[in-house]
């Protein structure tokens, strides 16, 4: 019996909680892995998902959550010959993580050093593109990983 | 995801499992403060199973290094996979931690470091809480019903109000803003703090033109209560403690656990207090005066089962004859409480030094 053709992408909506956090970013290191997806690409959009979907979580919503905690983030992971396409929505306040993010220190002593605030480096090291858009009363923030090389 | 702690040759080795994500990122920082916990300790953590590091877990990694340093141990990475060391390298870690390509050679460099003397211990400056949290957080932390989110209900609703308006200005006094004696409470640095529900307070305090006792800034502020609730419930959200449920707040992590916050491993306030009840150890100021708060404000009863409150009863005002602060805010909410019925919206039994009053 032939296996079915995999679907080229995966959505999850996922409650405002670390705890999903993990879970959704397992899931998409699996699902991704499942689709021939490459080591270091893997990583990359782990590293991106946990980060960008762990900052909504964190300090997104500032308004009211709906009750039903199920729609907080919305993730939608793709997957093409050539890159993997991620998209995280949230319905909170407007913010742009591209740019309202300080910028990250990674020069100063141990001491010095500040704990977080390398999210934003990270997305444009790890990110061949990045886009944020504000749709409605949606955040929208859109990644793209090249498959490339390595 | 559970984190494998051994010791070889009086070095410390945590051997992660392959993913450091958000769990096993607690798991690394609870390892990690009790280890750090004595001074001059040294810790090896072995990644080399370990296939993702997140930001969360950079974050972990980047305070252990900082608390092995502040309490004069010392710690290094092995075993760095090529994606992981690639994140470290990005994030300017690998100036910053040492890293062995082995778990043997990280065990051999540390287990051969001098032994350093004792350093001076790491106190943090007194305008630095220990815990990050500010009082007025934990009172309402305290205050929250573990499940249902629910704080209202719990406490005659002047309760909460002088509580807040207490824990404003313990936090101020706290931070070397405010001082206060019977008679006169006064500005001592009136540059802000940084917080939205203190600053405001710690503003009209300057700005008053008389000089007024701690009672008169209790009533005061706790007119103002419904909008400093707001805000501390706001950074509560804010800091990821809490998320808005509808109309109640719910514990992001569950029930009772902070996320992490700063280098040490914080107990959550009701832990706290309930273990500062149960002991004889002396406690910190700043829980000294959460407890005298939420003794004299009710909260205590709500926050503790009956056969516990039974059993602390001697032990709270023991803890809260400790702190002059805390007499002069109990002595300042008891007096507000009672004032004259029509400047009161309730009536409700209050108990200073075990007693009872209209």
């Amino acid at each position: 019996m032939a296996a079915p053709r995999p679907e080229p992408d995966r959505s999850w909506t996922v409650p405002a909680e670390l705890a999903e956090v993990s879970r959704l970013v397992l899931e998409a290191a699996e699902f991704l892995r499942g689709h021939g997806v490459g080591e270091r690409t893997l990583f990359a959009a782990q590293l991106l998902l946990e980060e960008t979907v762990g900052n909504v979580v964190r300090h997104g919503y500032g308004g009211d959550v709906p009750t039903s905690s199920e729609g907080a983030v919305r993730v939608r992971v793709e997957v093409a010959p050539e890159s993997v396409a991620l998209a995280v929505e949230d319905e909170g306040p407007a913010f742009d993580p591209l740019r309202e993010a300080p910028p990250a220190d990674v020069t100063s002593s141990l001491e010095d050093r500040p704990i977080g605030g390398l999210g934003l480096h990270l997305v444009k090291v790890y990110a061949s593109d990045a886009r944020y858009l504000r749709v409605g009363a949606t955040n929208r923030l859109e990644l793209r990983l090249d498959r490339g090389a390595s | 995801m559970s984190a494998y702690l051994e010791e070889n040759a009086g070095v410390h080795v945590l051997r992660l499992e392959e993913r450091l994500g958000v769990d096993q990122a607690e798991a690394l920082a609870a390892a990690v403060g009790r280890i750090f916990d004595a001074a001059g300790q040294r810790l090896a953590v072995d990644l080399s199973q370990v296939t993702y590091v997140g930001s969360i877990g950079l974050a972990a990694c980047l305070r252990a290094a900082k608390l092995a340093k502040e309490t004069g141990g010392s710690i290094a990475f092995a075993g760095l996979r090529e994606p992981v060391r690639e994140v470290f390298q990005i994030s300017g870690f690998l100036e910053l931690l040492p890293v062995h390509p082995t778990l043997e050679a990280a065990v051999e460099t540390l287990r051969t470091l001098p032994v350093r003397t004792a350093p001076a211990a790491a106190q943090p400056a007194p305008e630095t809480p220990r815990n990050p949290l500010s009082i007025p957080e934990e009172i309402l932390l305290l205050a929250l019903h573990d499940e249902t989110g629910e704080i209202a209900e719990l406490l005659p609703e002047h309760a909460l109000e002088h509580a807040l308006a207490g824990a404003v200005l313990s936090d101020l006094c706290m931070r070397h803003r405010i001082d206060s004696d019977l008679k006169h409470l006064v500005v001592i640095d009136p540059s802000p703090v940084g917080e939205s529900f203190l600053d405001p307070a710690l503003a009209a305090i300057a700005a008053s033109t008389t000089t007024h006792d701690a009672q008169t800034w209790v009533r005061r502020l706790a007119r103002e209560a419904d909008d400093i609730r707001q805000r501390v419930l706001d950074r509560l959200v804010n800091r990821g403690v809490l998320r808005r449920a509808g109309k109640t707040f719910l514990w992001v992590l569950g029930p009772r656990r902070y996320p992490i916050i700063d280098e040490r491993d914080v107990r959550e306030v009701k832990r706290r207090v309930l273990g500062i009840l149960k002991s004889n150890e002396l406690p910190e100021p700043r829980d000294v005066v959460i407890i005298a708060l939420a003794d004299a404000c009710a909260i205590l009863d709500a926050a503790l089962s009956m056969d516990e409150m039974l059993e602390a009863r001697s032990r709270i005002a023991e803890v809260v004859r400790m702190d002059l602060i805390a007499q002069a805010m109990n002595r300042a909410l008891v007096e507000a409480q009672s004032r004259p019925p029509e400047e009161r919206r309730g009536i409700y039994d209050l108990r200073a030094d075990g007693s009872a009053a209209p």
